[in-house]
C-alpha cells in the first residue's frame, strides 16, 4: 500500500515538474500571448457575468490562472497545478474502485495531451479546468453509494446538473465514468443529462447555438469550433476508467513499464506539438512586449528569421536601439511589410505593427489598430494588454474621459494596477503628461495636420510625421529611411534628405543610408565628386565593388554579397531583380529627374 | 439577562445604523449637487424608468434623497446610488404628471459630515410615452472589426434589457441596424453581413430572409425607413468604405463609394428602381413621409474620394411616391441645398405627425457619428424652416435621432459624455416647439453602468411593444443561407 501511495506521489510529482519546467522554459512565449487575450478583474461582477453562463466557473478560475501567466513562473505553476489535480482526482476515482496502479499512471493522459494541445494558441485552459472539476467531481461520487438505485441516479442528476453549469458539457464525462467505476448502465442518464441541456438551451439561452452548449462554449478560443485533439482526450478520458475493469492485479514492473511508456510517448508527443516556426514568432512578439529589444536582436542573429512577423519585431528592436539604418541590411529584409504590416481582421497579425505604429507617433493608427486587435479577440474577451495601450494613447491624445474609461478596467487586476496608480496621475495633467519620458515626445511628435492613413504610402506619412514636427522623432526618421529603401524607392528617399538637410540642417546619415544615397548617386554620375551629403570612404569603396560585382555577375547574388557582405545595395539589387522578374522591366528609379 | 443585553445592543447598532441614513436638519447650501447622470432641470415622461443617478464628489460615502411632488406625494431613498424603488417611483411620477418633481440631496463625506445641496427640479411631461421602450444595437465604437454586438430591447418603464438578436446566435456575423415601421414590433428588417449575409425581414408572424442584390442594383440594402401602409420600405444601397485619420482630432471618416435608392415591395420581393435615383450621384439614408406620399433622402454630388472629402455635402431632397401604383416620381425637390450653407445633411427623419423633420449638419460627409461637429436640425414642415436644436445639441456628436410614434418625443444618440461612446438620450419637443433638456437613459446604477460600458447605443429607435423573434428560425435561415432573391419590377 505504501509502495502504491509512494509511486502515485513520485508519479504526480514528476507530471506537475515536467509539465512546469516545460511550460516555464520551453513555451514561455504561449504563455504571454494567452495572457494578452483576457482582462481578469477582482470584481464581483466580473465573477456574477462569468458563472451566468454553463462552464462559468472553469472559465472564471481559468481566467484566473491565465492572469499569472502575465510572469511565467507563476503562470506555469499554476497551471501545471490545475493539470496535475486533474490526473490525481482522476486517478484517485479509479484507484478507489480497486485498481491497480495502472489507471493512476493512464489518469496524467488527458493532462499531457492537453499540454500538447497548447501547441494550438486557442486552446484555452478552460478546457483543462473543466477537466480538474470533473475529476473532482468523479472522485467524490465515488463516495456515493445510498444503496438505492434510485436515490443514486438522482444524487448522480444532481451533481451532472451542478457540474454542467459550472464545468460544461465536460460533466457528461462525468456520468460515464460514474457508471464505469460502479459497474452501471448509465444510458438512461446520459439521455436524461442531454435533455436537460436541450432543455435549457432552448428556454433560456436561445443567442447561442446548441453546439456550444453540447461541446463547449469557451474550451477553444474561436467559438463552435473543437479541434480533434479535445475529442480525441475526451475520449482518453473517458477510457481510463475502463482499466478498473481488469480483474487481476498489475504486477509493479507492467506499473513502471507503463509508466516509462506513457513518458516516453509524452516526451516526443508534446515537444511535437509545437510548431517551431509559430513559436519563434510568438517569442519574437513576447519579447516586443516586454522590450527586450537587445534579445531580440541577438535572438535575430542566430535564428536568421525571414518572415515579416519576426522581421517586424527585429526591426523594431533595431529602431528602439537605434541600429535600425545602421544595420538592417546584415539581416534578411523582405520588403515593407517587414516593417508595418498591412490590416488584416485577426486578433494577432498587427500586434507587432501595432507597437511600432505607436513608438513611432502615429498614435491615432496605433489606437484604431490596438482597438481592432482587441475587437478581434474571437471569445469576446477583452484584453489587459490593449486596454492599457488604449489608455495610452488617449492620455497622449488628451482625451482623458475616455482614458479614465479604459483604466477604470485595469483597476481591479493583479498585474496592471501599478501602472494604473502612475496613469491616473497624468488624467486631466496635461504638465505631467508632457514631462512623461514616453508620452511627452509622443504627444509632441503628433500629427497636428489632418490625412489619411495608407499604408501604401507609409513613407510619405512618416516623412511628413518627421518634417512636420520638430525633426527629432528619431525613430519615425528611421523608419521613413528604411521604408523608401526597401521599396527601392532611392529618389523619394534623397529628396527627403535634401529637405531635411535645408530644413534642419545636414543629417548624420547612418551607414545604409549612405550606401543606399551612394547608390543613388552612382545611377547618373561617374564619380561621387559633387555629392552634397558625406559619404564614407568605406560606402564609397563598398558601392562601387558592388556596382562592379553587379556589372560583372549579373544574376550572381553571391557574388554581390561578397562584394559588400550585409550592404543596402546588395538587398537592392536582389529587390530590383525580383520587380524586374514580376514585371518584365526594371524598376530602377535612377534619374534624378 | 444576557439575552436581554445583547438584543439591547443589536437595537442599538440598528439606531445607529438608521440615523447614519438620513441627514440632520440643515439648511441647504445654494449649489447644486454634482450628479451623474445630470437629471437637473429635465423633463422626463411619467412611464419613465426611476431616475437614479450618482453624487460624483471622491469622498462621498453616502448620499440621500429626499423627492417630493408638486401636486402630491414623494419619497425617498439612501445609499451609495440614489436608487428609487420603482414601483414608488412609478405612483408618484402618476401622481404628478404636468408637474414637477423637486430632489433635495444630501451626501455624507467620508469623515461622516453629511452636505446639503440646493434642490433641482425634474418636469413631469403630460405628453405620455405610450412605447413599450427602444431598441439599439450595442456596438464598440471601433474601426474594422468587431467583437460582440448584438440588437437590445430595453423596457422604457424599468431597466429590463433583452437581446433581439446577438451575433453568437448568427455564428458571429455582423448585423446592421434595426428599422421598423413606426416602432412596430411586428415589422421591422435587420440585415446581416458576411457569408450567407442577407436581409432579415419580419412582418407578422412570417420572416423572409432577402437577397437585396438584384442583377440590376449596385449592391445589397443598406439604410431602409418603412412605409406606414408597411408593404413598402425605401433602402439605399451602399458600399461604404472608411478612411482613418491621423491627427488626434478626427478618428475615422466613412464615405460611399456608391449609393443609390431602392423600394422593396415586401408582398412580392421586387424592388421599385428609377434611373432618377441610381445616378452617379450619392444618393443616401431615405424616410418616407409620414403619408407615404414623399421620400426624404441625402443626395450629394459625387467628388474625387478620399482625396475630396471635405467636399463631399449632401443636400436633403424628396421624391414623390406613388404606393397604389408602387412608382417613384420623376422629379426631385430640394429642400436644404448643401451648396447654400456649405454643409452636409445626413438622416432626415419625419416626425409622425408630420409636423417636424429632424436632420443633422455637419461640415461635411455622410456619417455624422463620426463627426464631433455634428448637430441635430429641426424643421417645421408646414414652413420649411430650419433651425439647430440647440437646446439638445453638445459639442460632440448628436445623431441618429427617431421619434415616438406617439408624437412629441424623441430619442438620439450622443457622444457628449467623452467623445467616443455614443449613449441614448431622450427628450420631448414642447408645446413651445422647442426640446427639452435631454436625459441619458436611466440605468439602475448609471455611473458603474456607463463606465463600464465598451459599446455605443447604435441607430437607437422606439418600439411599441417587445419584439419575439423566432431563433431558431432565424439561425437556421443564417446558416443554411435559405435566401430568397428579389427581382427589379420591370
Amino acid at each position: 500500500m505504501i509502495r502504491k501511495i509512494l509511486f502515485g506521489c513520485i508519479w504526480s510529482a514528476i507530471l506537475f515538474i515536467g509539465m512546469f519546467l516545460f511550460l516555464w522554459l520551453k513555451v514561455p512565449q504561449y504563455l504571454l500571448y494567452h495572457e494578452q487575450y483576457q482582462l481578469f478583474q477582482f470584481t464581483s461582477g466580473y465573477f456574477t457575468h462569468a458563472i451566468s453562463l454553463p462552464g462559468g466557473l472553469a472559465d472564471y478560475i481559468s481566467e484566473f490562472v491565465v492572469q499569472f501567466y502575465y510572469i511565467p513562473l507563476y503562470g506555469s505553476l499554476l497551471a501545471s497545478l490545475v493539470l496535475t489535480l486533474s490526473q490525481i482526482f482522476l486517478g484517485l476515482a479509479c484507484r478507489r474502485c480497486a485498481t491497480p496502479d495502472v489507471a493512476y499512471i493512464l489518469a496524467a493522459l488527458p493532462s499531457v495531451l492537453f499540454i500538447g494541445a497548447l501547441g494550438d494558441e486557442n486552446t484555452l485552459l478552460s478546457f483543462a479546468v473543466a477537466m480538474m472539476l470533473t475529476s473532482v467531481f468523479t472522485f467524490g461520487f465515488t463516495f456515493i453509494n445510498t444503496g438505492s438505485t434510485t436515490a443514486d441516479s438522482v444524487l448522480l442528476i444532481a451533481g451532472f446538473i451542478l457540474l454542467y453549469w459550472l464545468a460544461g458539457p465536460f460533466a457528461i464525462l462525468f456520468i460515464s465514468a460514474w457508471g464505469i467505476l460502479r459497474h452501471r448502465s448509465v444510458i438512461f442518464l446520459l439521455l436524461v443529462s442531454l435533455l436537460f441541456v436541450w432543455t435549457i438551451h432552448r428556454l433560456f439561452f436561445e443567442q447561442y447555438p446548441l453546439g456550444s452548449f453540447t461541446l463547449g462554449m469557451n474550451y477553444y478560443r474561436i467559438p463552435e469550433t473543437y479541434p480533434t485533439i479535445y475529442f480525441i482526450i475526451w475520449g482518453v478520458m473517458a477510457a481510463v476508467p475502463l482499466v478498473t475493469l481488469i480483474k487481476k492485479n498489475v504486477k509493479p514492473i507492467i506499473s513502471y513499464a507503463i509508466a516509462a511508456g506513457v513518458t516516453v510517448f509524452v516526451v516526443i508527443y508534446v515537444p511535437a506539438s509545437f510548431n517551431a516556426d509559430k513559436s519563434r514568432m510568438l517569442a519574437y512578439e513576447s519579447l516586443v512586449r516586454q522590450g527586450r529589444w537587445q534579445e531580440i536582436i541577438e535572438r535575430a542573429k542566430k535564428e536568421r528569421p525571414t518572415d515579416t512577423f519576426s522581421l517586424q519585431a527585429l526591426n523594431l528592436a533595431l529602431g528602439m536601439t537605434g541600429q535600425l539604418t545602421e544595420s538592417m541590411f546584415q539581416f534578411d529584409q523582405n520588403g515593407v511589410e517587414g516593417l508595418i504590416g498591412d490590416y488584416k481582421l485577426d486578433n494577432t497579425s498587427q500586434l507587432i505593427t501595432a507597437e511600432a505604429l505607436f513608438r513611432l507617433g502615429l498614435t491615432n493608427i496605433a489606437f484604431s489598430t490596438t482597438f481592432d486587435l482587441q475587437e478581434a479577440i474571437m471569445n469576446d474577451r477583452k484584453s489587459g494588454r490593449f486596454m492599457k495601450r488604449l489608455a495610452e494613447c488617449m492620455i497622449i491624445n488628451g482625451n482623458y474621459e475616455v482614458a479614465a474609461k479604459y483604466i477604470g478596467f485595469l483597476r481591479n487586476t493583479l498585474f496592471y494596477k501599478d501602472w494604473v496608480r502612475q496613469a491616473e496621475t497624468l488624467l486631466g495633467n496635461d504638465n505631467a503628461v508632457d514631462a512623461h519620458p514616453i508620452y511627452g515626445p509622443l504627444r509632441r511628435n503628433s500629427f497636428t495636420k489632418d490625412g489619411f492613413y495608407y499604408h501604401s504610402q507609409l513613407d510619405k506619412i512618416l516623412a511628413m510625421l518627421v518634417l512636420d514636427g520638430s525633426g527629432n522623432n528619431k525613430l519615425a526618421w528611421d523608419y521613413f529611411c528604411a521604408t523608401t529603401m526597401l521599396k527601392g524607392d532611392l529618389a523619394t528617399l534623397a529628396g527627403v534628405c535634401n529637405y531635411y538637410a535645408d530644413t534642419f540642417g545636414l543629417p548624420t546619415l547612418p551607414r545604409h543610408v549612405q550606401e543606399a544615397i551612394a547608390m543613388y548617386w552612382t545611377f547618373s554620375h561617374p564619380s561621387f565628386d559633387g555629392l552634397q551629403f558625406p559619404i564614407s570612404p568605406e560606402v564609397k569603396q563598398a558601392t562601387a565593388a558592388l556596382a562592379k560585382a553587379a556589372m560583372t555577375n549579373k544574376n550572381n547574388p553571391r557574388a554581390w554579397q561578397n562584394a559588400a557582405p550585409g550592404s543596402y545595395g546588395v538587398y537592392f539589387l536582389r529587390y530590383s531583380n525580383s520587380q524586374q522578374q514580376k514585371s518584365g522591366s526594371p524598376e530602377y528609379q535612377s534619374t534624378h529627374e | 439577562m444576557k439575552y436581554y443585553k445583547y438584543l439591547l445592543i443589536f437595537a442599538c447598532v440598528m439606531l445607529a445604523a438608521c440615523s447614519g441614513g438620513r441627514p440632520p436638519e440643515m439648511a441647504p447650501s445654494s449649489e447644486l449637487p454634482d450628479i451623474f447622470p445630470d437629471y437637473t432641470d429635465v423633463t422626463i415622461p411619467a412611464q419613465i424608468a426611476p431616475m437614479n443617478f450618482d453624487v460624483t464628489y471622491s469622498d462621498a460615502e453616502q448620499v440621500y434623497v429626499k423627492v417630493k411632488g408638486s401636486k402630491e406625494g414623494g419619497m425617498e431613498t439612501s445609499g451609495k446610488t440614489a436608487e428609487f424603488d420603482e414601483k414608488k417611483w412609478h405612483e408618484l411620477t402618476g401622481r404628478n404628471v404636468g408637474g414637477i418633481l423637486t430632489f433635495e440631496v444630501s451626501v455624507k463625506d467620508k469623515d461622516g459630515k453629511w452636505h446639503r445641496y440646493a434642490p433641482f427640479v425634474m418636469h413631469v411631461s403630460d405628453k405620455p410615452l405610450e412605447d413599450y421602450g427602444v431598441v439599439y444595437r450595442k456596438i464598440a465604437p471601433g474601426y474594422q472589426t468587431f467583437s460582440k454586438i448584438g440588437i437590445y430591447q430595453r423596457d422604457l418603464s424599468s431597466f429590463e434589457e433583452t437581446p433581439v438578436l446577438e451575433e453568437t446566435a448568427i455564428e458571429g456575423k455582423c448585423m446592421n441596424c434595426h428599422y421598423a415601421n413606426r416602432g412596430r414590433a411586428d415589422q421591422f428588417s435587420i440585415h446581416i453581413r458576411g457569408k450567407n449575409g442577407g436581409t432579415l425581414l419580419k412582418w407578422g408572424d412570417k420572416i423572409e430572409y432577402l437577397n437585396t442584390k438584384a442583377p440590376e442594383t449596385q449592391g445589397n440594402a443598406t439604410y431602409g425607413y418603412w412605409h406606414p401602409d408597411g408593404r413598402y420600405v425605401a433602402y439605399s444601397v451602399n458600399k461604404i468604405v472608411q478612411n482613418f485619420y491621423l491627427d488626434k482630432e478626427h478618428n475615422i471618416e466613412p464615405w460611399d463609394v456608391f449609393s443609390d435608392l431602392i423600394v422593396l415591395d415586401t408582398e412580392t420581393d421586387q424592388l421599385i428602381t428609377s434611373p432618377i435615383v441610381a445616378t452617379p450621384r450619392c444618393e443616401t439614408t431615405p424616410a418616407f413621409s409620414p403619408d407615404g406620399k414623399k421620400i426624404y433622402f441625402c443626395l450629394a454630388d459625387s467628388v474625387d474620394m478620399p482625396g475630396g472629402y471635405n467636399r463631399l455635402k449632401y443636400s436633403l431632397c424628396c421624391i414623390d411616391f406613388d404606393a397604389k401604383e408602387g412608382k417613384l416620381g420623376s422629379k426631385i425637390d430640394t429642400l436644404v441645398c448643401a451648396s447654400d450653407i456649405d454643409r452636409s445633411v445626413s438622416l432626415p427623419r419625419p416626425s409622425y405627425d408630420g409636423r417636424y423633420l429632424m436632420y443633422n449638419l455637419t461640415e461635411h460627409g455622410t456619417s455624422p457619428i463620426h463627426h464631433a461637429d455634428a448637430d441635430l436640425w429641426i424643421m417645421d414642415l408646414s414652413t420649411g424652416e430650419s433651425r439647430p436644436l440647440d437646446e439638445a445639441n453638445s459639442e460632440w456628436s448628436d445623431a441618429y435621432h427617431n421619434w415616438s410614434p406617439g408624437g412629441g418625443w424623441f430619442l438620439f444618440n450622443s457622444k457628449r459624455r467623452d467623445g467616443m461612446y455614443g449613449n441614448l438620450y431622450l427628450s420631448c419637443i414642447g408645446n413651445d416647439g422647442k426640446a427639452t433638456k435631454p436625459f441619458l437613459l436611466p440605468q439602475r446604477n448609471p455611473r458603474k453602468y456607463y463606465d463600464e460600458a465598451l459599446h455605443s447605443f447604435n441607430a437607437p429607435d422606439f418600439i411599441a411593444e417587445k419584439i419575439s423573434l423566432d431563433m431558431h428560425r432565424v439561425r437556421s435561415m443564417v446558416r443554411k443561407g435559405e435566401l430568397t432573391n428579389v427581382s427589379v419590377r420591370k
